[in-house]
């Protein structure tokens, strides 16, 4: 089990470490002169060989480049348009950056639709830009997402299920087809057959958030159960 | 050059100052700024100061007004502080959310130190205990604030409410009726109040900062010393202080409180 | 429950003051009582209660933007009626306070929030607000430079330091001070007293609530670590802290 930490623990392990190489410090964690403090507060992670970071409950999205986030279109305003990512500032979105747009082929994107787009600019002194396409003008997986469910969730909770060994996604799939993107800003949007079954794998998904690795298989099962019984 | 300098880097160019043990003005650390006090000034108050320090200006008057005590404080009077900073106060209106909460602030503190830390008795403001009171508006301008705007306003309420004279009433329980005589009572103050500010910048600490100064420095702080006694000591977040520097500014606060009563009293016995 | 550690070794500096009198009232806590804010708290601390809410960093207005750091603001209400001006003083206590804590220039732009519900005042509100407002803060996970814990301590009708009293014990007080200390080398962050006292007696208290502080940073370990430990969890998001932990860990770190 890792240590908690409070905002203004001084980090020893990283400073000592820090004399013999470089050590990257995470999201969480601030050097002052010689020394490492946290000035979040969460449980301190460490990752073989130099990596340390707190796992924070951060409530409010703080927008971070080359993250994946769903946003909801509030208004067109000549050349870009702004997305609410539920960040302190609204994102803005060119309507170039969407898969074979020219000046006179405009996407099909209207105020109230739901993107998931990638932040190519987060920076706390500039506004947030969105893009939904990738490197190589290609859409991929990013752009308007038609039908589904969108729900909000913690931040820790979209990072649990992004992480490559959680099992949640893996185990919701045995029981039922669906589609689902999963937005870093705490929004998660959903896609399935019927109401019934968006609303057991919202739940399901929701009450993963306190639970363990092994736990989750069970969750998922029980929702299973409970629809086709 | 030093303008510019002063423009683009203000932290630097008065780190450059203190550096050199000066400040922005020329004075020392613990040197204060020059005080001017001007008692019975205004014809119509009952009590009146206009009060400088440096180049913040003050302007307090006292009214006064007949009215029936609380029911649950029959022997008490009332004490109303009014404080009116207006915009052209502020010269530097570089941070004016800032000071939209500094009248409030400063009405709080007043009562607080009148009343609360006893400088006062409201029980003197009595006429006749259930029936009548003295209820003093203290209504304080501020003409300029360069700093310090807490010491000059305690500084002129008191000097106002020590020239403050209430003519003497007398009450009929019987009739109801009032009459206002001709003879006037000076108001007793048990202590006279005097408010010291300071601030700190990189662990010095600067006495009766200026508004430039204030709007710098890590943290700000005000204290209200007699004798031994403190009335008021207030510090609103900034950076964290030891008790160290607290003791070597009460210290100093002892020294400033002497020196503005010999001052005071001196004025007093030249009128 | 809290149960205050038996003694505390600190430096009276010479001082009258009794070690046994170093008791807090019952510190309790509920978090997250409210859904849509980004952190809150539900904080007792004997019959004193507050909700506090934080939001942020969210939208800031034009006028209060400033493009170095973030913009602070607490808005404080009373259990009954509208704000009164002793309760805008306690407004801008809490915001200055709060904001020295804060770690502002990392969000510059933006607002952060800070909601004070009173909702019973015997005695000591202010250092309860504070309190229960660097709780949700801390929930809320903005970044903090430190902790802060708050204090509240009278010189009663006898001339006697008190610390931490309920209404009953406060009844013709002298002077009250409420002292906020930050969590690295527990310094005052703020000070603010009423009433008149000597230095004598402002260094006796200012001592104990140095000494008293410590409780209530304890408390803030403990009730973060369960809030993080999610095996102690319910499935209900809700970290009810009310009910008494058998184990009390060695919660102080060399800081």
């Amino acid at each position: 089990m890792t240590e908690i930490v409070l905002p203004g623990d001084r980090i020893c392990a990283a400073e000592e470490l820090a004399r013999s190489k470089k050590v990257i410090l995470g999201p969480g964690l601030r050097r002052e002169n010689e020394q490492v403090i946290a000035c979040k507060p969460g449980r301190l992670h460490h990752k073989e060989p130099n990596t340390y970071w707190v796992d924070n409950h951060q409530q409010r999205y703080v927008p971070v480049k080359g993250e994946a986030v769903i946003g909801v279109v509030t208004a067109k305003a000549g050349d870009i348009y702004r997305v609410d990512i539920g960040a302190h500032d609204q994102a803005s979105l060119s309507y170039l950056a969407f898969e074979s747009a020219t000046k006179k082929n405009r996407p099909d994107v209207n105020p109230g639709d739901i993107l998931y787009g990638r932040l190519i600019v987060a920076s706390r002194d500039l506004e947030p830009e969105l893009v939904c396409v990738n490197s190589s003008g290609k859409k991929g997986k990013l752009g308007v997402l038609m039908d589904g469910f969108v729900m909000n969730c913690s931040l820790n909770l979209a990072r649990l299920i992004l992480r490559e060994n959680c099992p949640l996604l893996r185990e919701l799939t045995k029981e039922m087809p669906f589609e689902i993107a999963v937005g870093l800003n705490g929004r998660i949007w959903i896609k399935a057959k019927s109401q019934r079954e968006t609303i057991a794998l919202g739940n399901a998904i929701l009450a993963a958030e306190n639970a363990s690795y092994e736990e989750m298989p069970k969750i998922c099962e029980n929702i299973g159960n409970i629809l086709f019984s | 050059m030093a303008e510019q300098h002063k423009l683009i880097y203000p932290i630097k160019h008065f780190r450059d100052f203190l550096e050199n043990e000066i400040r922005l003005d020329g004075r020392t650390f613990d040197k204060y700024r020059p005080i001017g006090v001007n008692i019975a000034s205004c014809q119509h108050s009952l009590g009146s100061s206009a009060t400088k320090i440096g180049n913040s200006n003050i302007l307090c008057g006292i009214r006064a007004e007949l009215s029936k005590p609380r029911a649950s404080k029959p022997l008490a009077g009332y004490i109303v502080p009014n404080v009116d900073m207006s915009f052209t106060a502020f010269s530097k209106a570089s941070s004016s959310c800032n000071n939209q909460n500094v009248s409030e602030i400063l009405e709080c503190f007043i009562y607080r130190i009148l009343y609360e830390s006893h400088c006062l008795k409201l029980e003197d403001l009595c006429i006749h205990p259930g029936k009548l009171v003295w209820c003093l508006y203290i209504d304080i301008i501020g003409l300029e604030v360069d700093g310090g705007v807490f010491d000059a306003s305690v500084l002129a309420c008191a000097s106002a409410l020590s020239t403050l004279n209430l003519p003497i009433v007398t009450y009929d329980e019987k009739s109801g009726k009032i009459e206002i005589g001709d003879e006037m009572k000076k108001l007793h103050l048990n202590i006279f109040p005097v408010v010291s500010t300071y601030s700190i910048f990189d662990n010095v600490v600067l006495v009766d900062p200026t508004y430039r100064e204030e709007s710098i420095s890590s943290t700000v702080f005000h204290l209200g010393v007699h004798e031994d006694t403190i009335g008021l000591f207030h510090k609103s977040g900034g950076v964290p202080i030891s008790v160290k520097e607290i003791q070597q500014s009460v210290k100093n606060a002892v020294h400033r409180e002497k020196e503005i009563t010999s001052l005071l009293n001196s004025l007093k016995t030249n009128q | 429950m809290v149960t205050p550690p038996d003694s505390i070794t600190m430096d009276t500096q010479g001082s009258n003051v009794v070690l046994q009198d170093l008791k807090l009232r019952q510190i309790n806590c509920e978090l997250n009582p409210l859904t849509r804010s980004d952190g809150s708290a539900l904080f007792t601390q004997g019959g004193t209660c507050v909700l506090t809410s934080m939001l942020g960093p969210v939208e800031v207005k034009s006028q209060n933007l400033n493009i170095e750091k973030a913009h602070v603001e607490c808005i404080y209400r009373p259990k009954a009626g509208i704000p009164t001006i002793e309760d805008k003083l306690t407004e801008t206590v809490i915001r200055d306070t709060c904001e020295s804590a804060l770690l502002t220039m990392l969000h510059p732009r933006t607002a952060i929030f800070i909601q004070i519900q009173e909702l019973d005042d015997r005695c000591g509100i202010e250092a309860c607000a504070i309190n229960g407002a660097c709780l949700a803060l801390l929930i809320g996970g903005v970044p903090m430079k430190f902790t802060i814990a708050a204090v509240h301590c009278i010189v009663d009708k006898d001339d006697k330091v008190v610390l931490d009293p309920d209404h009953c014990e406060a009844i013709g007080k002298r002077a009250s001070f409420v002292f906020v200390f930050d969590s690295l080398d527990k310094n005052l962050v703020t000070v603010h007293t009423s009433g008149r006292f000597r230095m004598g007696q402002f260094n006796d208290a200012e001592c104990m609530s140095r000494a008293a502080s410590q409780i209530i940073f304890n408390f803030y370990r403990r009730i973060i670590s369960n809030f993080h430990n999610k095996s102690l969890l319910t499935a209900d998001s809700k970290a009810r802290n009310t009910e008494v932990e058998s184990v009390v860990k060695s919660e102080q770190m060399d800081i």
